[in-house]
C-alpha cells in the first residue's frame, strides 16, 4: 500500500510524527524496522525477545519523538535508543540471574569450519546451504565474546559509526572504545580462525 | 634486754657517725654498761670494714675503659679520609671543615693523599660534562623502532582500518606493511573479519516481517487509510462546517427582521378581545375565574 508519506524524507517524515500524525509513524516503523531488529540482533544474538525490544524501541520512539531537536538526525537517535534500551535489558537480565550457559565458560576455541564439512560434495551443495552454516558460526562467535566489546565492534563495523560516535552512545572514552574493538577483534579472529582462512583464500581466488 | 635491741638498731647509724649527739650519748652510755652490745658493736664495725675493703678491692680490678678504647678508635687519619669527598663539596659543617683543613695542614700524608682525590675529582667532573660537538638525536632512533616494531605496528592495526590512526601515523602503517609481510598478512585477515561479519552476521528475517500490526495494538493507533490522506480528508469537513455556519446565519437574519417587522406593526387587540380569546382557548372550569378577575 503506497500511502503519500512513502515518498517523503525521513526528515519530512519526523517531522510529521512530531505532529503526531500516526500514518507517518507507521511508515518510520516500517522504514526503519529491519535495520532495527538487525541492530538488536547483533547486539545480543542470544536473546530470543529481540522482536519485542523492537516494538520496545519503537514505542519509546513515538513517545519521545518530540526530544529529537534536529529531525535530520534521527538516524543516530534511533541508534541511540536502541544502545540504552539494550544497556537497560542487559542490567534488568542481570538482576534476574539466570544461570551461566555451560559454553559462557568455556575457552575461545576455534569453531569447526561448516565450508570444510560441506567441501567434499560442494558441488551438489547450494551457496545458501554454505551461507546459513557460516550465519550459525558467526552468531555463535559473536554471542561468546564479551558484551561490551560485541556492542563496541557492531556499532563500528554494522553501523558504520567512528569511535568517537561509539564513545558517546557506550558513555566512554574513546580510548576505551579503540582497545574494545581490537580485543574483539583479536577473539573473533582467534575463534573464526578457519572460516577466515578460507574466506582469504576465496578472495585472492577471486581477485587472481 | 629491751634496752639492748633499742640501741643495737643505732650501731650501723653509729659506726657511719651519722647519730645526732643525744642518741649518741646515750648509746655510748649504754655499750659502757654492756658488754654485749660493746661486742655485737665491734662484730659490726667488723663486717662493714670487710665490706667496704672487699669494695675497695672490686674497685681496683675494673679495667681502664679509656684505654681499652684507645685501641680500637679508628685513627684521626682515617676519619677525615672519610670525609675528604663532602669536604670537597662542601657538605659539611664548618667545625668539620675547620678541623678538617687543620689536619691536612699537620699531617703530610693525609696532606698528598687529598690533593690526588681533588685532582682525580675535577677529571671525572670534566669528563661527564656533556661535550658540545656531540649531537644526540634521539627521535630518530625512536621513530625508526616505532616504524619498524612489528608488535607495534599490528597492535594499531585495527585503529588502522577504522580510519582512527592519525594521519601521519597511518601513513608509515601503510608503509610498513608495504615491506613487511608478515603484518600485511595480519591487516588482511583483520580486513576480512569486517566483510565476513558484514555478509553473515545479519537475522533471517522473513520477507514479510512487519512490526506494525502488533505496534498499532500496544500504541492504540488508528492508522488513517493510505490513499485517503489526512489533509485532503480535511477540506470536506471544512467546507460543510462553512456551509452549516452560513445556514445557521441567514436563519438567524430572517428571524431578527421578522421579529423586527412585527414590532413595528403589533395587532391591536383590545382587552375584551383577548379575554374572549383567551377565555376560548381554556377549559370551562377556568373560564369563570377568569373572567371574574378580570372584571374585578
Amino acid at each position: 500500500m503506497v500511502s503519500i508519506y512513502s515518498q517523503k524524507s525521513d526528515r519530512d517524515l519526523i517531522l510529521a510524527c512530531q505532529r503526531r500524525e500516526p500514518a507517518a509513524f507507521e511508515e518510520v516503523v516500517k522504514r526503519h524496522q529491519n535495520t532495527v531488529y538487525a541492530l538488536l540482533f547483533q547486539l545480543a544474538p542470544d536473546w530470543t525477545d529481540t522482536s519485542d525490544l523492537c516494538q520496545e524501541v519503537f514505542i519509546r520512539v513515538w513517545r519521545n519523538i518530540n526530544n529529537l531537536r534536529n529531525p535530520a538526525a534521527f538516524r543516530s537517535w534511533l541508534t541511540q535508543v536502541i544502545i540504552n534500551l539494550f544497556f537497560e535489558e542487559i542490567k534488568s537480565r542481570a538482576r534476574k540471574a539466570t544461570p551461566k550457559r555451560p559454553e559462557d565458560s568455556e575457552p575461545l576455541e576455534a569453531l569447526p569450519v561448516a565450508v570444510e564439512t560441506t567441501q567434499g560434495g560442494g558441488e551438489e551443495l547450494d551457496e545458501n546451504h554454505l551461507k546459513l552454516s557460516d550465519h550459525e558460526v558467526v552468531r555463535k562467535a559473536m554471542a561468546r565474546i564479551p558484551e561490551q566489546l560485541r556492542t563496541s565492534l557492531v556499532l563500528r563495523e554494522m553501523e558504520g559509526l567512528n569511535y568517537e560516535e561509539i564513545a558517546v552512545l557506550t558513555k566512554t572514552e574513546m580510548g576505551t572504545v579503540k582497545s574494545r574493538i581490537a580485543q574483539a577483534r583479536s577473539q573473533l579472529q582467534q575463534v573464526l580462525a578457519p572460516q577466515l582462512e578460507v574466506a582469504l583464500q576465496s578472495g585472492a581466488n577471486s581477485s587472481s | 634486754m629491751i634496752a639492748c635491741s633499742k640501741h643495737r638498731g643505732n650501731f650501723s647509724a653509729l659506726i657511719d657517725e651519722q647519730l645526732d649527739f643525744n642518741t649518741k650519748f646515750e648509746t655510748q652510755q649504754h655499750l659502757n654498761d654492756c658488754p654485749e652490745c660493746s661486742e655485737q658493736l665491734i662484730q659490726t664495725r667488723d663486717m662493714q670494714a670487710f665490706i667496704e675493703k672487699s669494695l675497695l678491692a672490686g674497685a681496683e680490678a675494673q679495667p681502664d675503659i679509656w684505654q681499652l678504647l684507645q685501641d680500637k678508635m679508628p685513627k684521626v687519619c682515617d676519619l677525615i679520609r672519610e670525609e675528604y669527598s663532602a669536604y670537597i663539596d662542601d657538605e659539611i659543617s664548618a667545625a668539620a671543615q675547620d678541623g678538617i683543613k687543620s689536619h691536612l695542614d699537620t699531617c703530610p700524608i693525609c696532606r698528598r693523599d687529598f690533593e690526588q682525590l681533588k685532582k682525580a675529582n675535577e677529571a671525572v667532573s670534566k669528563v661527564l660534562k656533556e661535550p658540545l660537538s656531540v649531537k644526540v638525536d634521539l627521535w630518530n632512533s625512536i621513530k625508526s623502532q616505532l616504524n619498524a616494531s612489528c608488535a607495534l605496528i599490528t597492535a594499531e592495526l585495527s585503529p588502522f582500518i577504522d580510519q582512527e590512526v592519525p594521519n601521519q601515523r597511518h601513513r608509515t602503517v601503510a608503509a610498513h606493511m608495504l615491506t613487511c609481510q608478515n603484518c600485511h598478512s595480519s591487516f588482511q585477515k583483520l580486513a576480512v573479519l569486517g566483510d565476513y561479519l558484514k555478509e553473515n552476521y545479519v537475522p533471517d528475517l522473513p520477507e514479510d516481517f512487519d512490526l506494525m500490526p502488533q505496534l498499532s495494538a500496544k500504541l492504540r493507533v488508528t492508522p488513517l487509510p493510505a490513499d485517503q490522506p489526512l489533509v485532503r480528508n480535511k477540506r470536506p469537513y471544512i467546507l460543510g462546517a462553512a456551509a452549516v455556519a452560513a445556514l445557521i446565519g441567514l436563519i438567524g437574519l430572517t428571524f431578527l427582521l421578522f421579529s423586527f417587522l412585527w414590532r413595528e406593526k403589533p395587532p391591536m387587540v383590545t382587552s375584551e378581545d383577548y379575554i374572549i380569546q383567551y377565555c376560548l382557548a381554556e377549559p370551562p372550569e377556568k373560564l369563570e375565574a377568569n373572567i371574574y378577575d378580570v372584571t374585578n
